[in-house]
């Protein structure tokens, strides 16, 4: 397993240009616009390019094939994606809460908001990961934008049609003491319950 | 002598097409060509020997054992080439190397690090730059620095040009000195076969038409020329397959029941496959202008 690890880390490593633009113009726009938010938007989108990319270099050169002939079995294999996924992802994470730190944001208040993004980020990776474990590269990253589209236009829609102060709503929530805790667990859960989900999978799929 | 591979009644249905029954066994120590033309079932039969696909019935046993009791112990000792490298292409050797060290046990980096030297690869060049030959020396490379008693081949020399093939063909040779080694290797290219092949297995539509020794096989048919009245008088159990083309009509025959009087020259391997295909498709041995 540390051999997929150490794959993924080349392959990502030489896109590393790319990736710290993106990161410089997120951080540099937060900054600018003292929005903290903005910067744990970029770890969102980050969270779905780093395992899209991974595993369209493992599709095009037939690395997901020839894998399978090497001594790992498939566990291992889905075990390596999901701990380079979340390992990038926590990377990620310490730059909006650097950001978060230097705009002068209090503790209690960036606890909250790193578990809520984190809950975001794990529930949006893994069912992109689950994706590209049933459909492939090409399919998955237009199913996991259904999720994001259907939340999206479902909060529109409240807002819209009803009387429901949906910002408000989060806002309220995102106060309660208790959230921090419950959103690490669902994270968890949540990321824990793809990872199954998508060995399963993977233990069913033929190349 | 302990079998390197055994294949019983292995058979894999998809929509279109089914891999029938197929059975076959390749000892330890020996070189199996197989062989068929495109879509005959060769990769999918690699691929359910490698589990990249799961059988809906049948028998397959790797080096004794199958894949599910071998576990890791057993991938250590089959090493694979695709028919195409399917390393990441930003990789350099020198990743691929440290890589390999982290996934096999029992990975030999001097081993490596010789058949780089020998195939005269690059270090620090990506992948992606490669040749086409360069990518499958490096393929067999990777295939050849662990404890692989068994290499399992597809189509490796594929598109690669006669100097490159030749060379390729020598490392099997010598990998294959060692008695314990073998390697089953599926192939469009029959010379390359004929050259290291002790076996030969043809597959048409899914279904497999013949696996023999190779010397068996070139001893047994002969190709018979003549005039169309002469071929026509042929015991049909003789026959495997006739063509007919400007110059008379010539036919694949079986050496015991060949007739004396009629002019005769050894089949090549080509022949052997080309008319077993076309009688099978045909039914019968007869076949214009093959």
């Amino acid at each position: 397993m540390k051999g997929m690890l150490y794959k993924d880390l080349i392959n990502l490593k030489q896109q590393r240009k790319s990736w710290l633009l993106i990161i410089a113009l997120y951080a540099f726009i937060s900054v600018m616009q003292n929005n903290m938010q903005f910067s744990f938007s970029m770890v969102a989108v980050l969270s779905v390019l780093v395992p899209i990319s991974l595993c369209s270099y493992d599709e095009r050169c037939g690395w997901d094939k020839y894998v399978l002939t090497m001594p790992l079995n498939r566990v291992e294999v889905v075990l390596a994606k999901y701990l380079f996924c979340f390992a990038s992802l926590a990377v990620l994470l310490l730059l909006p809460v650097a950001l978060a730190w230097y705009l002068g944001t209090g503790l209690a208040e960036l606890c909250v908001t790193v578990a809520v993004n984190l809950l975001m980020c794990m529930l949006l990776q893994g069912v992109l990961l689950v994706s590209l474990f049933k459909f492939g590269t090409e399919k998955a990253s237009a199913v996991v934008f259904i999720p994001i589209a259907v939340v999206f236009l479902g909060v529109r829609l409240l807002q819209r049609f009803s009387t429901i102060d949906v910002y408000g709503g989060l806002q309220y929530v995102l106060s309660a003491k208790w959230l921090g805790w419950a959103a690490a667990a669902a994270a968890i859960a949540c990321y824990a319950l793809t990872f199954f989900l998508s060995c399963r999978i993977y233990a069913n799929k033929e190349f | 002598m302990s079998n390197a591979l055994e294949i019983k009644e292995l058979t894999k249905h998809f929509s279109g097409f089914t891999l029938d029954r197929l059975s076959l066994t390749l000892p330890s120590g020996c070189v199996m060509g197989f062989i068929g033309e495109n879509g005959a079932g060769k990769s999918t039969t690699i691929k359910l020997i490698l589990g990249l696909l799961k059988k809906d019935g049948g028998e397959i046993s790797v080096l004794g054992s199958t894949l599910s009791e071998g576990g890791k112990e057993l991938r250590e000792r089959i090493g694979v080439v695709m028919d195409e490298c399917n390393f990441p292409e930003m990789m350099t050797l020198r990743n691929i190397g440290k890589m390999m060290q982290k996934c096999y046990r029992t990975w030999d980096a001097g081993k490596f690090a010789r058949y780089q030297r020998e195939f005269d690869l690059p270090q620090e060049k990506m992948v992606k730059e490669f040749s086409r030959g360069m990518k499958m020396k490096l393929s067999i490379a990777a295939a050849l620095s662990h404890d692989s008693r068994l290499l399992i081949l597809d189509e490796p020399t594929s598109g690669l040009d006669p100097v490159v093939r030749d060379e390729i063909l020598d490392i099997f040779l010598d990998f294959i000195q060692d008695e314990n080694h073998s390697i089953f290797l599926s192939s469009h290219i029959i010379s390359d076969l004929e050259k290291i092949c002790d076996y030969i297995a043809l597959l048409h539509r899914g279904r497999l038409v013949f696996s023999e020794e190779k010397n068996e096989l070139l001893e047994r048919y002969v190709i018979l020329k003549g005039g169309a009245a002469q071929l026509q008088g042929l015991d049909p159990r003789a026959v495997v397959g006739v063509r007919e083309n400007s110059f008379g009509v010539e036919a694949l025959a079986r050496r015991e029941l060949a007739p004396a009087g009629l002019v005769q020259e050894p089949a090549s391997l080509e022949d052997i496959m080309l008319y077993h295909i076309k009688s099978e498709r045909h039914g019968i041995g007869t076949e214009r202008g093959v």
